[in-house]
């Protein structure tokens, strides 16, 4: 443990074990993963921060990609960079996507995948995908463990850890991801798109859709992804303008986290990609 | 010793003071008291009471206070200084000092402003309009906003000031340094040859270091004054983009009546331009604005009214250049519409109204040997504009309105123009420039100048070095400060290239003539003085504004993302003819900077803040794509020496808007197009 | 707090606040003059070095997390075969970065050349989303790297 000059102290556990114990002696504290989101919010010469620092990068347990058969498993504290260079044959197409899009490759060498996810002030890029890959993550505190769907990651408790992240594998013929503008730095305009889907001879079998980059939240609409799932690809013009219109009833009648500029390029968005939808492997503009 | 870059962290001594800017939390009110907190030993404060000297800073004949004295003038003007040896430690004291004020205040606004706002006004008219719009077949009317304009990136390092022995010693990177030298003279209340300003190499991208390093310099030097120590200001970027420079906000309403053949008879001019709180530059801007807005055509009868306004936001001027880009903006994006208007293409409509050879400006300066057409024909001819302008023109108009478009929507613009290099012929600018070079006796050339902008010095060590045939490892820009270094004036507006080259030319085409006729070392000085008083009225607005005019044509094919809305640039031509160009290859890389620059700051999603584009394929960005760029140089102009410099900023927006114009199916009049903006107009939102 | 850690391949120890950012460790030393700072957002470039490898925004890593790392600056590359690479490719195509950004261009080409045999634009683009200096026309900064690829590549050849 290291005091500072503003009183604050850093402490630097070196396995699992140790960093479980501290946190619970003390849940006030920030985990320092790569630091890179917490650090662009920083605006002194000297950054300051109110709490306690827990410097993770000595947690060699949490720096551990692992595959099976069923799924891909990575520890919270993996760089971005790493896990891109996973491949793509392994990294489903989406996920690469969203990793991608993360700052520059500089900046991917430092962030980590449990940073973007655990950023407490808003969802950034690797959620909304993770989400709807039906990702489950493995919350810890000393002497406990569980796994939690990734969209009930708000119930964290102050002592536990966000330690690995596992997305299980399923046929995704139908990847798509795109983000627009900073989530960190321009809420209000920043907008991303991730659509999965399975298909069969032509048939969506099952899709999924999220809004993301909107500040806390990610929107899925139910009653749009049921209405397509079942159809036959391409859509006829009347299946389509009625998705589009179940999507923008949706949409409008969201109060508050979206600004009507954002509103209108998620319809903008909807219905083209609907328009462009074909039974392909992946989508690709 | 060579000029290098400063590192204000690198060159401070270990027990040198930090000084941090306490700022105005609200844009007006009345200071009641300041009220610092308890300071430790080592730290200080400063106000305006402890300057000895003069508190503000002059450019001719406008002054802004150095620090607030009583009236709030805008948000984040500086009120006073706190110093110490720990920066934490005086970022802390800062927060904790606070300002009592008066809360009752008025904001002065620019959008609705008051009669008492104008605080200038220039008038230039020709002919008679108003009798002519009685006659006129049509009348096209439209409103050019600019927005005001920040810098997006800054290298200032900052600045370190030390009083020692009785000589104030500064440290800096600055465009202008010795209005730098006799600014803190005038403030401290010292002797300018007591004042010697060390000069850096530097960047001006934006022309941010022309004022605001003499405004850190000041107040720096006035510490060190009182504390008898160095003193260092290291300003964070957000301070810097905040309140360094920053382009005016211009509003340009245009009434142009035109005949049967689509040629403008007359037009009536209404200029507005938000200066900030304080119009430093005020008269110049005023008088450029009214240059650019005339335009290159000869139209016979013309009526310009440009106002200036001040208001309670951070001043704005200087921003490479002088606001000549927006008047020519204004012009160029009007004069498409009128061709648009009248179903002619816009390429083939100025080529029919430019004017023949000679030319005359609408100021009535003239231009001998004017090569407008040519250069318009041969952009017109590269870019293949004709062909792409009616296939464009065919899509637009078979768009069904009201419907997202699937394909990508296209368009192509033109545009025309000047830029000019310098003052307008101002006697009170001190546009004097003076440069020495010296041959030694080992064959070694030595430059000085106080001009020291990156990429110039790059022209002037070639040039001395195959005028002097000597290698140009071994032409040293020579390190110095304002104490040896002859006065080479403000390094902007193209001066660097246009003045400070042609007299290191002069320099050593003297030096070789004498070579071999006297000993080595020879040194000569060349000097230059603006002559253009003699060709310019300033009053009446009459002549030719500058020494000489550079001339240029941008065509710029656009396509808009239908989903997003997103403006992407897929290529651009542009012509350039500045006269004779020292270094082509140079030329040809600045140009290609400045017209990335420019369109960054035209089609970028943020405003102001990073261009960071953050769609991204697994392998490829999807639209990280630099637009396909052509730069053509031509030097049908011997004689002339003009700058490149402004070219791309005051040519590319007019030719973006009408690209972006036929593409979208709008008329956007207002710069930087957003895809808010789009948004707004496309959907009538 | 002190810290120590390796320098251009010296070791190096200081008495700062564990919250600084090494940007500014690197600043206040007399020796390296190439870690410049502009954003402090990690956007820029300016301030980049190697840190255990990677290339990274030194203005994005605080002095905690530094200690016992491997820290290379522009003035440790420059003595590397990779840098002249790089040079040879500046001189030749012309692009010229000014002293502010230099350090930044520099290793992040190098970054690039270490990740992509033969990298393309939207590659090279990527890796520079963000370096924001206008100073250098990004045209020549692109054939630079497409340049010193190739003489890296020629080199393997060579050793083959």
């Amino acid at each position: 443990m290291e005091g500072n000059s503003l009183g604050r102290n850093i402490y630097a556990p070196k396995s699992l074990n140790e960093l479980l114990h501290l946190r619970e002696q003390h849940p006030d504290t920030i985990l320092w993963s790569g630091g890179t989101a917490l650090l662009r919010m920083q605006k002194d010469p000297v950054p300051f921060f109110e709490r306690d620092i827990i410097h993770l990068s000595g947690v060699n347990e949490l720096k551990k990609v692992r595959r099976t058969e069923r799924y891909l498993e990575i520890g919270a504290g993996v760089p971005v960079k790493k896990i891109i260079n996973v491949g793509q044959h392994i990294l489903p197409f989406a996920l690469a996507q969203a990793l991608m899009s993360i700052g520059s490759p500089a900046v991917r060498n430092l962030a980590t995948i449990g940073g973007n996810l655990g950023f407490r002030d808003g969802r950034l890029n690797s959620f909304s995908v993770l989400m709807l890959m039906d990702s489950i993550v493995e919350l810890r505190m000393s002497g406990k463990s569980r796994w939690v769907q990734l969209g009930r990651l708000n119930s964290i408790s102050a002592t536990e850890v966000l330690t690995r992240i596992r997305i299980p594998f399923r046929n995704w013929d139908l990847q798509y991801f795109r983000a627009i503008g900073d989530p960190l730095l321009h809420p209000m305009d920043s907008l991303s798109f991730t659509v999965l889907a399975e298909t069969n001879k032509g048939i969506i079998s099952n899709l999924r859709f999220a809004v993301g980059n909107i500040g806390k939240s990610t929107l899925r609409s139910i009653d749009f992804e049921t209405y397509l799932s079942g159809k036959k690809l391409r859509l006829s013009g009347r299946e389509l303008e009625t998705a589009v219109n179940i999507f923008q009833s949706f949409v409008q009648n969201i109060e508050g986290d979206l600004t009507p500029f954002q509103k209108d390029r998620s319809i903008r968005f909807v219905r083209w990609f609907l328009r462009e939808l074909r039974d392909v492997y992946i989508f690709t503009e | 010793m060579e000029t290098e870059y400063f590192d204000i962290d690198t060159l401070s001594p270990k027990n040198v003071l930090t000084a941090i800017i306490i700022r105005s939390p609200q844009p007006t009110g009345t200071i009641k008291a300041i009220e610092f907190p308890p300071l430790p030993d080592g730290y200080f404060s400063l106000t305006y009471k402890d300057i000895p000297g003069e508190n503000f800073i002059q450019v001719a004949a406008e002054k802004m206070p150095l620090l607030c004295e009583k009236e709030i003038s805008y948000k984040g003007e500086p009120i006073a200084v706190v110093c110490g040896p720990e920066r934490s430690k005086v970022l802390s004291l800062c927060r904790s000092t606070k300002i009592i004020s008066e809360t009752n205040y008025t904001f002065k606004a620019f959008k609705g402003y008051s009669h008492d706002q104008i605080i200038k006004e220039k008038q230039f008219t020709k002919g008679n309009p108003e009798k002519i719009f009685e006659d006129a077949a049509s009348i096209v009317e439209g409103t050019y906003h600019t927005a005001a304009r920040k810098a997006r990136f800054t290298s200032y390092q900052g600045v370190l000031a030390g009083y020692t022995k009785g000589i104030m010693e500064i440290q800096t990177e600055t465009q202008w340094p010795f209005h730098l030298r006799n600014t803190v003279a005038k403030v401290c209340s010292l002797p300018p040859d007591t004042v010697k300003t060390a000069i850096g190499k530097f960047n001006p991208t934006y022309d941010e270091k022309l004022i605001v390093p003499t405004i850190y310099a000041s107040l720096a030097a006035l510490l060190s004054l009182k504390t008898g120590k160095q003193v260092r200001f290291i300003p964070d970027r957000e301070e810097l983009i905040d309140f360094s420079s920053r382009k005016p906000e211009v509003f340009i309403k245009r009434k142009s009546a035109v005949d049967e053949k689509g040629k403008i008879t007359a037009e009536i001019i209404d200029i507005e331009v938000n200066f900030g709180a304080y119009p430093l530059f005020a008269d110049e801007i005023l008088t450029q604005l009214i240059i650019g807005a005339a335009g290159s055509y000869s139209i016979p009868n013309l009526s310009i009214k440009c106002s200036g306004i001040t208001t309670s936001e951070p001043p704005m001027n200087v921003f490479n250049g002088l606001s000549l880009s927006a008047g020519v903006f204004s012009c160029e994006a009007h004069l498409s519409r009128i061709a648009e208007i009248n179903s002619c293409n816009p390429g083939d409509w100025r080529l029919k109204y430019l004017p023949g050879k000679p030319a005359y400006i609408p100021t009535g300066g003239i231009e001998k040997n004017f090569k407008g057409k040519e250069l318009l024909e041969q952009i017109i001819r590269t870019s293949d504009f004709n062909r792409k302008y009616s296939a464009y023109e065919v899509l637009r108009k078979h768009r069904k309105p009201g419907r997202v478009s699937r394909e990508l929507l296209r368009g192509i613009g033109i545009s025309f123009g000047f830029a000019g290099n310098g003052f307008s012929g101002r006697k009170e600018s001190g546009e004097s420039h003076t440069v020495a070079v010296k041959l030694d006796r080992d064959n070694k050339v030595t430059i000085r100048s106080s001009a020291n902008g990156s990429s110039s010095t790059a022209v002037w060590k070639e040039t001395a070095s195959s005028i002097l045939t000597v290698d140009a490892d071994s032409v040293k820009i020579l390190k110095g400060d304002t104490s040896t270094l002859p006065n080479s004036g403000p390094s902007f507006l193209g001066n660097d290239i246009s003045v400070v080259t042609s007299l290191v030319e002069k320099c050593c085409l003297a030096i070789k003539k004498q070579r071999f006729h006297k000993a080595l070392p020879i040194e000569v000085k060349r000097s230059y003085r603006s002559s253009g008083v003699k060709k310019w009225d300033p009053e009446k607005l009459k002549g030719m504004p500058f020494n000489s005019l550079s001339w240029g044509a941008v065509v710029v094919e656009i396509e808009i993302d239908p989903v997003f809305l997103r403006p992407i640039v897929r290529a651009l031509w542009m012509i350039v003819d500045s006269g004779r160009l020292y270094n082509r290859v140079i030329a040809v890389k600045s140009l290609e900077s400045s017209i990335l620059e420019t369109l960054e700051w035209i089609v970028t999603e943020d405003e102001v803040t990073s261009p960071s584009v953050t769609d991204t394929g697994f392998n490829t960005p999807l639209q990280r794509r630099l637009p396909d760029l052509s730069v053509i140089l031509s030097e049908r102009r011997k004689n002339i020496t003009g700058g490149i410099s402004q070219l791309p900023d005051t040519l590319i927006p007019a030719a973006v808007i009408s690209a972006v114009s036929q593409a979208a199916g709008i008329y956007p009049d207002s710069l930087p197009i957003t895809p808010q903006i789009l948004y707004k107009q496309m959907e009538g939102v | 707090m002190k810290i120590s850690f390796l320098l251009n391949g010296r070791q190096f120890e200081t008495e700062v606040s564990p919250t600084i950012r090494l940007s500014d460790i690197l600043k206040a030393n007399s020796k390296i003059t190439s870690v410049r700072t502009s954003c402090m957002k990690g956007e820029c470039k300016s301030c980049s070095v190697i840190i255990n490898g990677e290339v990274v925004p030194s203005c994005m890593v605080p002095a905690f997390s530094v200690r016992g790392s491997d820290i290379v600056t522009l003035e440790g590359f420059s003595k590397t075969k990779d840098y002249n690479d790089i040079i040879q490719a500046f001189e030749e195509t012309g692009a010229s970065p000014c002293d502010f950004c230099r350090g930044g261009t520099i290793l992040t080409i190098q970054s690039i050349l270490e990740r992509f045999a033969e990298p393309d634009e939207p590659q090279i683009l990527d890796a520079f989303n963000g370096n924001i200096c206008p100073c250098t026309n990004i045209g020549l900064i692109i054939e630079s790297v497409k340049r010193a690829a190739l003489y890296r590549k020629r080199k393997r050849i060579g050793r083959k």
